[in-house]
């Protein structure tokens, strides 16, 4: 017996209701085209697959019952899909994935791999290698037109779901309001990658973290700056750096201050507000 | 452990850099009796694999969120510091043991 959510009775494929996170990794389209692309390949693939929390090729895995959710990478894009019975707050699910993402992305950024897409709700098919569905479309629609910076956004519908769990009042549901998610100038929700791991992982290295983070980012503003796109997409994660810093200013005492975490190199104004 | 040792037990543990325990995670504490069992049936397993065990799709999407609470609280500890956060294995303390025989 198929227990796929996305296969019916008959084995008809569905569209199944999930939260679902679509995002491309930064210059990984580039490094799988330059003259280093073999030694690029190895240190992908062993990074990705070391950070993902479900197997890589995971549709097939879920399928044979090995993975808990659908996840798969086709060049720099990843697709990870969670699926939401009618007994389960959409925003348990939402809560879940920005935990996890932020981890994900820490490990990633930290490892000069730096993620911009989305994650949406709604109905998608993801078994036997097909993927498709309106949330996927979304997913991609709002990484290529909104994300535009390396950032992970939530799209207005799943945003909508964190904020009305707050809004119950039942002390289960403000959990959600804890979900590592800040504002952006431009109004948008994103994921906030560097406290969502600071907050899950009690054995997380903070100024370590902080430290790689501000190496390889400066390393890309060196690097990028003559090329405004590219730059200016590394500004953004400076702008991000360079906040938390000051979010963390008080753990950072101890360690030199938090301007000694500060990326300099640069005028950095930006202002991101909680949920 | 990262854990600062006084303040298990506690409503606040606190790691060894000065952070805290978020309360966030304190919602996913009752499923401590459902998760802490698996953690030591299946031997030192990764998120994945305590997911993968989890037929119910909602008690599915509280192992990771639980994890990270039970970590906080230092019922479990990794096996290996250092691996990236796909490769972790977990494995009960001693005092994820005590919560699973007395709780």
């Amino acid at each position: 017996m198929n227990q796929s959510p996305f296969i019916g009775p008959d084995g008809e494929p569905k569209l199944v209701e999930c939260a679902v996170l679509f995002f491309d990794l930064l210059g990984v389209s580039a490094m799988a085209q330059g003259s280093q692309a073999e030694g690029e390949l190895s240190r992908f693939n062993q990074n990705i697959r070391d950070a993902f929390p479900y197997p890589i090729g995971a549709a097939a895995a879920m399928e044979g019952g090995s993975s808990a959710y659908p996840a798969t990478v086709f060049s720099d894009s990843v697709v990870v899909a969670v699926p939401i019975p009618a007994e389960l707050p959409a925003a348990l699910a939402i809560f879940q994935i920005a935990l996890e993402v932020a981890k994900l992305q820490t490990e990633l950024a930290t490892r000069d791999y730096f993620a911009r897409g989305a994650i949406t709700l709604g109905r998608i098919h993801f078994y036997d290698g097909l993927l498709f569905g309106p949330a996927l479309v979304e997913a991609v629609a709002l990484e290529a037109s909104v994300a535009t910076d390396p950032r992970i956004v939530l799209s207005p519908l799943a945003a909508a779901e964190l904020v009305k769990a707050r809004k119950r009042g039942d002390p289960k549901e403000n959990l959600y309001a804890g979900a590592p998610v800040l504002i952006d100038e431009d109004g948008v929700l994103f994921v906030d990658y560097l406290a969502g791991a600071f907050q899950a992982d009690p054995g997380i290295d903070l100024p370590g973290k902080l430290r790689l983070h501000r190496e390889v980012v400066v390393g890309q503003l060196e690097r990028q700056a003559t090329s405004f796109p590219r730059w200016s997409k590394h500004r953004w994660v400076a702008e991000y750096h360079n906040a938390t810093c000051h979010t963390y200013r008080k753990l950072l005492r101890d360690h030199g201050g938090f301007e000694a975490f500060l990326i300099d190199s640069i005028h950095t104004t930006r202002k991101f507000e909680p949920l | 452990m990262p854990i600062d040792t006084k303040t298990l037990g506690t409503k606040t543990p606190k790691a060894l850099d000065g952070r805290s325990y978020p309360s966030y995670l304190r919602v996913f504490e009752r499923f401590d009796q459902e998760l802490l069992p698996r953690v030591q049936a299946l031997e030192d397993p990764t998120l994945n694999m305590l997911a993968v065990e989890a037929s119910d799709p909602k008690m599915r999407s509280v192992v990771s969120p639980w994890l990270a609470s039970a970590e906080w609280r230092g019922l479990v500890d990794r096996v290996e510091a250092e691996e990236m956060v796909g490769k972790r294995r977990y494995r009960l303390t001693d005092l994820g043991l005590e919560k699973l025989n007395n709780p």
